[in-house]
């Protein structure tokens, strides 16, 4: 049903997948407005995780400032449409590409440093687009933050959160898409072989300083994507948003769901998502509870939630009966 | 600027730079003796103060009790949670202990934010906020006493870790474990003692903190500077921990001065990324020859 990086495969995978994109489309309309916010979320930091998870699962470089590149995305967003009036449909994009060209900013010293430096790196980057933000109101509104309205499609505002939703819906199967074909490109193998050895990458022919570049410039355009989203569907953006814990949260998606894996990308960005705000009266702890599960998942199960896929399809096959039945026929043979 | 306020940025700077050199110190002591770069440092500086706050609200105990009792228990709760929490992980990669830390720090702050609900506390402390003139000098009596503190504790550090046996084991361990542990040295427990005594120092950096910026749960931010220092200084030299501590506390006091708050909020973050790229292994440390 999933393959090696956690993309759909085979008959089994293709149904659930279509199961699943049909009840995305059809379910919404019959609940209130509240869960067609709720669902939107869920699928921003789908999009965030996912990129995040090609970064830090597959090209195994650390990153502690994801938020950071969505804050970009956020305020380029806002600032090209309203601002400078450009159209909306080409000025969400714009914001991913100007994370994006952040990411590369970053990148080009990251790529030279590895490890917790990379941490410690990417804190700095974080606090610096911290302090621009507050240091420039006149793009970014300071630390009063900056409202941004709905777009027009077809002649149509979109101000129901339900519209809205269906826009988030196809970017997300896009992104996915996307993630999932990267995956499989010769880019995305040499992702995985960097994180394995880069000494064996490089002795391969492969360019370890432009593959993690690449990584760091995919991942700062999807956050930047789940910026610009984030801010339609929210409506205002302040830098607080945008911190060091946010960062921390989409890591924490990517753990519990499963390092390397789009599905579990996905799955954890979902839940982790939708629980705090299904759990009432969780929210005043939830960073203490996210800490906590955080340090649980990776002393008890470092591979995440998909960590648990085979093992549950291995469940009943291994079962003593049919055990004890195999070794009766070997002996009586 | 006359020499005397230049003489005060000086002094300010320096009193800056000495929590960020004890932060510094604690995060290098950690690395060395146990190969874990610890991103809970900064919560064990926050834990520090707070807990020294709770002593002096709910104990009539005096501030010197007070400072040693917060000191003892940081240095408890520190094993603790390298037994219970971090000795599981000790092969585990580098992103599964830094993301590890960075939970155990986040639980801390937030379980001190639902303790205690106040914004921000201050910590009586027996000195007065009323400048000592010494000439035209005007120098705040608590500047002086948290430099005084430092520079007494990384004396004793050096002590401790040149004279005594459990410094020498400590060091031993830092050096090499196998060897460490066929000379008899008990591994596990110097990783216990090694991180107590980095919480340790965590916490005495919080208690001179909490008087100079209050205390609050976001205290913990400090650990960005203590980053820099410890890197600047190369990651493995104690020496040069501390001295960049104290460059980067003055530079900051110097730049705040003549280029105004952006800068000295910024600055830091410069000097990380120039010596990152320009001599990655710090103005302390030695280059590290990578086995393939």
């Amino acid at each position: 049903m999933f393959d090696r990086v956690g993309g759909i495969a085979g008959a089994r995978g293709r149904v659930a997948l279509l199961a699943l994109l049909a009840a995305l489309v059809g379910m919404p309309p019959l609940f209130d407005s509240y869960y067609h916010f709720l669902l939107s979320l869920m699928l921003i930091n789908v999009i965030v995780a996912v990129g995040l998870n090609l970064l830090i699962g597959n090209a195994g470089q650390i990153s502690l400032c994801h938020s950071s590149f969505m804050a970009i995305g956020a305020y380029a967003t806002i600032y090209l449409s309203t601002k400078l009036g450009l159209n909306y449909w080409l000025a969400m994009p714009l914001g991913g590409v100007v994370a994006g060209a952040f990411g590369c900013i970053l990148g080009l010293p990251a790529v030279r440093v590895r490890g917790f430096y990379l941490a410690v790196v990417t804190l700095g980057f974080l606090e610096i687009i911290q302090i621009v933000i507050e240091q420039t109101p006149g793009i970014t509104g300071g630390v009063r933050g900056m409202s941004a309205s709905r777009p027009e499609l077809f002649g149509v505002k979109l101000r129901a959160d339900l519209h809205f939703y269906y826009v988030i819906l196809a970017v997300t199967a896009a992104a996915l898409y996307c993630a999932h074909t990267l995956l499989h490109s010769p880019t995305g193998r040499a992702f995985n072989a960097i994180r394995v050895s880069e000494s064996a990458a490089a002795t391969l022919g492969i360019p370890v300083a432009r593959t993690k570049l690449i990584a760091f410039i995919v991942a700062a355009f999807y956050a930047g994507i789940g910026g610009g989203l984030f801010a339609t569907l929210v409506g205002f953006i302040d830098p607080l948003e945008f911190g060091v814990w946010t960062s921390i949260r989409h890591v924490v998606f990517i753990v519990v769901g499963g390092l390397g894996s789009i599905v579990g990308s996905a799955v954890g960005a979902a839940v982790l998502t939708a629980l705090p705000e299904i759990l009432r009266g969780f929210k005043e702890f939830s960073e203490f509870v996210y800490g906590g599960l955080l340090l649980v998942v990776l002393i008890v199960m470092p591979r995440g939630l998909v960590g648990l896929w085979p093992w549950w399809r291995a469940r009943g096959r291994a079962s003593p009966p049919a055990r004890t039945a195999a070794v009766d026929k070997a002996r009586a043979a | 600027m006359t020499a005397a306020v230049a003489l005060q940025l000086l002094v300010a700077g320096l009193s800056t730079g000495s929590i960020y050199a004890l932060v510094a110190l604690g995060l290098v002591l950690v690395f060395k003796g146990t190969g874990v770069v610890n991103f809970a440092q900064g919560e064990f500086v926050t834990l520090g103060a707070y807990t020294a706050l709770f002593l002096s609200v709910f104990t009539p105990l005096p501030y010197a009790a007070v400072f040693v009792l917060t000191v003892l228990l940081a240095g408890a709760v520190g094993m603790a949670i390298e037994r219970g929490l971090l000795r599981p992980l000790i092969r585990a990669p580098a992103f599964t202990v830094v993301i590890a830390t960075l939970a155990i720090g986040l639980m801390i702050k937030n379980a001190l934010r639902l303790a205690w609900q106040e914004p921000v506390s201050t910590l009586p402390t027996p000195f007065s906020s009323d400048p000592i003139a010494l000439g035209p000098l005007r120098i705040n009596p608590q500047y002086l006493w948290v430099i005084g503190c430092s520079l007494l504790l990384m004396g004793l550090l050096v002590v401790f870790f040149r004279a005594s046996r459990l410094g020498k084991a400590m060091r031993a361990v830092a050096q090499n474990q196998d060897a460490a542990r066929l000379m008899g040295i008990p591994v596990g427990r110097i990783y216990s003692i090694t991180f107590g005594v980095a919480t340790a120092i965590a916490a005495i950096a919080g208690v001179l903190f909490a008087p100079l910026i209050g205390i609050e749960a976001e205290m913990g931010g400090v650990i960005i500077k203590g980053f820099v220092a410890a890197i600047v200084g190369g990651f493995s030299s104690l020496t040069g921990a501390v001295v960049s501590g104290l460059l980067i506390g003055v530079i900051e006091a110097f730049g705040g001065a003549y280029f105004g708050g952006i800068f000295k909020n910024v600055v830091a973050f410069a000097i990380l990324i120039a010596v990152l790229l320009l001599r990655p292994h710090g103005l302390f440390g030695r280059a590290e020859a990578h086995r393939v």
